[in-house]
C-alpha cells in the first residue's frame, strides 16, 4: 500500500492544525511523525485514518482517492495512544472485534474467527490471556492487545499513535524492538507518531519532522540528523547550542572564530544562527586561540562528562560534552576560565531562522 | 493533477466518525423534545392556563381567598421549620462524617438516604403508627392532652422526614472532597472549634448548603402525600398549600385549584432556575455528581 | 456490613486534632433515630400485632392484590418506557446542540421541583376525555385519564429524571477514542452503539431505571387525581394505605407499607450491586 497525502490543510474552529502537508509513504516503510505538541502530527494521522476529514487536499490510497471514505471503509489499522480498549470485553473479544462487526456476507465463520485471535494473541504474546478483561493487564500488555486488534482486519496500513507514550521506560525499549520486527515480518505500511525524538531515529526508516502544522524535512534518520534541513529540525534533533553568527560567502563568523559554512556559498555578510551540538565543542585550555568561557557547572555521571559554560562576552549558557578520561577533562574545574572551539557547526541565516 | 477533488465541500460530505447522520440526529432530538413536552412542558403550562381560564379577577379573588392564605401561611411555617431542623442536621452529620473517621460510619450516610427511598404515605403512615389515636404512644399522648396527628406537629414531623437527607447528601460528599487540611490548620493556629467552622468550613460549602437548602425548602413546600396522611384535612388549621389544591379540586373549584397550583408551579420554577444558576455558575463548588 | 469492618485499630473512633465530634455525631445519631430509626421501627413492627396469617390475610385480600399488582406493574412498565424516552433525551441534551437546550436541561428536573398534588391535577386535565391531549386519543378509543393508563402516564412524569441524571454524566465522561476505535475496525455506527456505548452506559441505565421504578412504585399525589381510582382496576396501593388509614386498621396499612418498604430496599439493594458489578473492569 502506498499512502500519498497531498497540500493537506486541516483547522479547527479557524485555527490552523495542518497548513499544506505534503507527504507518501510506500509499501514496506515505516515512518515517523515527530514534532512537539501542538505540531500537528497527531492531526495528520486522525486524517490518514479517516477520524478527521482535511478541508482540502488530496489523499491517496494506492494512487486511489479515499478523502471521502469514513474510518470505516479504509481498512486502516489505528492504535491509540490510550489504547482506547472495550472494557467490557475480554482480550479475545477486544481482538475478534473487527471480524465479528463485518457485513454478514463477509463475516468469517466463528471457528475461523476464532483461530484467527488466537493466531493474533500469539503473534502478540498473549496467547494465554485471552479470557482476561483489559483492566487486569499490565500496560504493555494492553498495547499489545490494542495492536492485535488493529491487525485482526488485516489493515493494509497501520497507524500508531504515540504508540509506547504511556508506558514506561523499560518496556518502551522492548516493546520499541517487538514492533519493528512486527512490521518486517508482516510487510505492513506504518506510521507513527511520537514526540520523541530517540523513538523516531531508532525505529523508522524516514523520520517526517513536524512543525506548526508543516512538515519541516522528511528524509532518514541519518538525512535528518545529520544534515538539519532547517534550524527548527537541528534543535529539536537532539541538543544544541546556539550561538549568533554571521554568513558570509560559505563561511560562518562566530566571535573570533571562522567556521566553513559551505550551505551558504551565495550570502554576503548576512546575519544568523550557528548551531552546535555539546559533543563538537572542544575546550581548550585559557591561552589558546577561541572563545572565551568560565566553567560553571560540571555533571560527571552518565556516559560523558558534561559541562555547563558561560561565554565571557555575552554571558550566554552553553553546554559541552566531554568524554571520560579524555585531555580536555584535566582542563575543567568550576570557575576555570578555558577557551572553546568547534569542529562541526551549521549555521541557518536569520530569515530561515524566524 | 489530474483531478481538482478535494474542497471545502468534501470535508461536509463525510461524516465524523463519531456521530449520526444529520436524519438521525434530527429524529433523535424531535423525539426526545416531543417526549418533554408531553410529559414535562405541557403540564406545566396547563397549570397557568387552567388558573387564568376565568380571567385574571377570578384568578385574584381565589388566591386572595381567606383559607388560601391560611394555607399559604401554614406552609410557609412548616418549612420554615423543617428546614431549618434538617440545617443543622445536615452540618452535624456532614462535620462528624467528613472530618473524622470512626466505626459504623459508611451505615450513617446509608442510613441517611434512607427516607428518599421510602413511599411518601408511608412516611405519613409512620408517625400515625406512632402518634395516631391506635398508636405507641397514642394513649400515652392522649393523657397529657398532647395533639400530634392532625396537628401542625404532625405536618412538621412527616416534612422533616421526606427532606431529612437533601442538605446532608449535598454536605458530606463536598465536606468529604474538601478534607480536613484547612481545619486542622486554623486549630494548630489556635482558633476555636466553633470560629473554625464558621470562617473556614462554613464559607467552603456555603453554595453546597444553599444548593442543599433550595432543594430541601421546594421539597417541603410541596409534599403532598406525608403530610396527606398525618394532617386530617382540617380547614384553616392543618391545611397546607398543596392538601389546598387537593380539597378545592375535589369540590370541583377548578379555577381555585389551579389558582393555587400555580403559586406553587411558580415555586418550582423559581427553584429551577435558582438550581440551574447554581449549578452553571457554582457547578466546581458544589458536590460532584450531586446535580440533582 | 463493611463498614462496621473498617478496622480502626482500637477503639471506635481514629484520634483527631478536630474538636466536635461527640456533639455533631451524637446529635446526628439521636435526630436520625427519632425522626427516621424509631418511626419505621413501629412499622416493621406493627404488622406483627396480626399474626403471619392475619398478615397473609390482609395481603391475600383482592382489591390488596390488585392495587399491588397495579402499583408494581404500571411502576415497572413506566420506568421501561422512561428508560427508552430518558436514554434519548439524555444523549440528545449530551451529544447535539440544539436551541434552548440549556433550558431544557433544566427542565428536566421538574418532576423533582414540582409539588405531587401540581402535577396531578394537571395531568389529570390534560389527558382527560376533554384535555388538551386525551382529546386527541378518544377518537381513537382510547382513554387515559381514571383508567390504568392514567397512573402510567403519572409515574412516567415522576419518573424521567432519575433515568436522564443517572446518563447524563456518564454519556459525558465516555471516551471518544473508545467509539472512534470501533469504527476504525469497520463497526458501523448501529454497531457501535450496541456492542460498544450500550454495554458502557448500561449501569447507569439500569441504576436510573431501578431509581424510576422504586419512585414510582410509591408515588402518590401525581397518581391519586388521574387514576380514577377504581377499586380492583385502578387503585393504587398506597391510596390503599391511606383508605385503611381512614378506617382505623393501623395494622392493615402498616402491613402493606411493609411490603413496599421491602420491595424499595430490594430495589436499593439491586443498585448497590449493579453498581459494584459496573465497576468490575474499572481500570484501578
Amino acid at each position: 500500500m502506498t499512502i500519498t497525502a497531498d497540500g493537506i490543510y486541516k483547522s479547527f474552529n479557524g485555527f490552523p492544525a495542518l497548513r499544506g502537508v505534503n507527504l507518501s509513504a510506500s509499501r514496506g516503510e515505516f515512518v515517523a511523525l515527530l514534532g512537539p505538541s501542538g505540531s500537528g502530527k497527531t492531526t495528520l494521522l486522525r486524517i490518514l485514518a479517516g477520524l478527521e476529514f482535511a478541508d482540502s487536499g488530496r489523499l491517496l490510497f494506492n494512487g486511489r482517492d479515499v478523502a471521502s471514505q469514513g474510518a470505516g471503509e479504509r481498512n486502516v489499522g489505528f492504535v491509540f495512544q490510550h489504547y482506547a480498549l472495550f472494557k467490557h470485553m475480554t482480550v479475545a473479544e477486544n481482538v475478534s472485534f473487527g471480524l465479528r462487526v463485518k457485513p454478514r456476507d463477509k463475516r468469517p465463520p466463528k471457528a475461523v474467527i476464532d483461530k484467527q485471535v488466537n493466531e493474533l494473541l500469539r503473534l502478540v504474546q498473549l496467547d494465554r490471556l485471552g479470557d482476561r478483561y483489559p483492566s487486569q493487564l499490565s500496560g504493555g500488555q494492553r498495547q499489545r492487545v490494542a495492536l492485535a486488534r488493529a491487525l485482526a482486519i488485516q489493515p493494509a496500513v497501520l497507524l500508531l499513535d504515540e504508540p509506547f507514550g504511556a508506558l514506561d521506560a523499560k518496556v518502551r525499549k522492548e516493546l520499541r524492538r517487538w514492533l519493528r520486527r512486527l512490521h518486517d515480518d508482516m510487510q505492513l505500511t506504518s506510521l507513527f507518531v511520537t514526540h520523541d525524538q530517540e523513538e523516531a531515529l531508532e525505529l523508522a526508516d524516514r523520520i517526517a519532522v513536524m512543525s506548526d502544522g508543516r512538515i519541516e524535512q522528511i528524509g532518514t534518520p541519518a538525512e535528518v540528523y545529520q544534515r538539519p534541513a532547517t534550524a527548527f529540525v537541528y534543535e529539536f534533533l537532539g541538543n544544541a547550542n546556539r550561538l549568533p553568527c554571521r554568513i558570509d560567502r560559505g563561511r560562518a563568523m562566530v566571535g573570533s572564530l571562522v567556521l566553513p559554512a559551505p550551505e551558504h556559498p551565495e550570502l554576503r555578510d548576512a546575519t544568523g544562527v550557528a548551531f552546535v551540538r555539546p559533543h563538537d565543542l572542544i575546550i581548550g585550555d585559557a591561552r589558546a586561540e577561541g572563545l572565551e568561557a568560565r566553567v560553571r557547572q560540571i555533571f560527571v555521571a552518565g556516559p560523558a562528562i558534561r559541562v555547563e559554560l558561560a561565554l565571557l562576552a555575552n554571558g550566554e549558557m552553553l553546554e559541552a560534552e566531554v568524554p571520560h578520561g579524555s585531555p580536555a577533562g584535566e582542563l575543567i574545574a568550576p570557575d576555570k576560565l578555558v577557551t572553546l572551539t568547534m569542529t562541526k557547526i551549521r549555521a541557518f541565516p536569520d530569515a530561515a531562522t524566524a | 493533477m489530474e483531478t481538482q477533488t478535494a474542497g471545502p465541500a468534501t470535508a461536509a460530505k463525510v461524516r465524523r466518525a463519531t456521530t449520526e447522520s444529520p436524519l438521525v440526529r434530527w429524529a433523535l432530538i424531535a423525539t426526545g423534545m416531543l417526549f418533554i413536552a408531553l410529559v414535562l412542558v405541557l403540564p406545566l403550562i396547563s397549570v397557568f392556563m387552567e388558573a387564568l381560564s376565568g380571567g385574571f379577577a377570578t384568578f385574584f379573588q381565589a388566591v386572595g381567598n381567606a383559607d388560601t392564605w391560611q394555607a399559604v401561611r401554614l406552609t410557609l411555617l412548616v418549612a420554615a421549620i423543617a428546614v431549618p431542623l434538617n440545617v443543622v442536621f445536615g452540618l452535624a452529620a456532614a462535620w462528624a462524617v467528613a472530618k473524622f473517621d470512626f466505626r459504623g460510619k459508611s451505615l450513617l450516610v446509608t442510613l441517611i438516604d434512607l427516607p428518599f427511598s421510602v413511599s411518601p404515605v408511608i412516611s405519613g403512615l409512620i408517625y400515625v403508627l406512632l402518634y395516631g389515636a391506635n398508636g405507641w404512644f397514642g394513649p400515652a399522648l392522649k393523657e397529657l392532652d398532647i395533639k400530634i396527628i392532625f396537628n401542625v406537629t404532625g405536618l412538621v414531623l412527616a416534612t422533616v422526614f421526606v427532606t431529612f437527607p437533601f442538605v446532608a447528601r449535598e454536605l458530606i460528599p463536598l465536606m468529604q472532597e474538601q478534607g480536613r487540611d484547612e481545619e486542622e490548620a486554623a486549630i494548630s493556629l489556635g482558633a476555636s472549634g466553633w470560629r473554625t467552622f464558621w470562617y473556614v468550613t462554613l464559607p467552603n460549602v456555603a453554595w453546597g448548603l444553599l444548593y442543599g437548602v433550595l432543594l430541601c425548602n421546594a421539597r417541603a413546600m410541596g409534599e403532598f402525600g406525608a403530610v396527606s396522611v398525618v394532617s386530617g384535612h382540617i380547614r384553616g388549621l392543618t391545611n397546607t398549600m398543596p392538601l389546598h389544591v387537593e380539597i378545592l379540586y375535589n369540590e370541583y373549584d377548578f379555577v381555585g385549584a389551579f389558582a393555587v397550583a400555580s403559586l406553587l408551579a411558580g415555586l418550582a420554577i423559581v427553584t429551577l432556575v435558582a438550581k440551574s444558576l447554581l449549578e452553571w455558575r457554582y457547578g466546581d463548588r458544589l458536590a460532584g455528581g450531586r446535580k440533582h | 456490613m463493611t463498614a462496621l469492618a473498617t478496622s480502626l485499630s482500637g477503639g471506635f473512633k481514629r484520634p483527631s486534632v478536630l474538636p466536635g465530634f461527640g456533639l455533631t455525631l451524637g446529635f446526628a445519631v439521636a435526630y436520625l433515630s427519632i425522626i427516621v430509626l424509631l418511626p419505621l421501627s413501629a412499622l416493621v413492627l406493627r404488622p406483627a400485632t396480626l399474626g403471619i396469617s392475619g398478615f397473609l390475610g390482609v395481603l391475600m385480600d383482592s382489591r390488596v392484590l390488585a392495587a399491588l399488582r397495579l402499583s408494581f406493574g404500571a411502576a415497572f412498565i413506566a420506568a421501561v418506557v422512561n428508560a427508552f424516552f430518558g436514554l434519548i433525551v439524555a444523549w440528545v441534551l449530551v451529544r447535539y446542540d440544539f436551541p434552548f437546550k440549556r433550558i431544557v436541561d433544566a427542565l428536566v428536573d421538574l418532576p423533582f421541583a414540582l409539588p405531587t398534588a401540581v402535577a396531578g391535577i394537571s395531568l389529570a386535565t390534560i389527558y382527560a376525555p376533554n384535555g388538551w391531549v386525551g382529546s386527541l386519543f378518544k377518537p381513537l378509543g382510547i382513554e387515559i385519564a381514571f383508567t390504568p393508563l392514567g397512573v402510567l402516564v403519572a409515574l412516567i412524569f415522576i419518573g424521567l429524571p432519575f433515568v436522564v441524571r443517572s446518563l447524563q454524566p456518564v454519556l459525558q465522561d465516555l471516551d471518544k477514542e473508545v467509539e472512534e476505535a470501533a469504527v476504525s475496525l469497520g463497526a458501523s455506527r448501529w454497531q457501535t452503539f450496541r456492542l460498544v456505548i450500550l454495554p458502557a452506559i448500561l449501569p447507569a441505565l439500569l441504576t436510573g431505571f431501578a431509581l424510576a421504578f422504586a419512585r414510582a412504585v410509591g408515588e402518590y399525589g401525581s397518581v391519586i387525581f388521574i387514576a380514577g381510582n377504581m377499586p380492583l382496576v385502578s387503585e393504587i396501593a398506597p391510596l390503599l394505605i391511606v383508605i385503611k388509614l381512614e378506617q382505623f386498621d393501623y395494622a392493615g396499612a402498616a402491613a402493606i407499607g411493609v411490603i413496599m418498604l421491602a420491595a424499595s430496599f430490594l430495589i436499593l439493594l439491586l443498585i448497590n450491586l449493579v453498581q459494584r458489578w459496573s465497576r468490575r473492569h474499572e481500570e484501578h
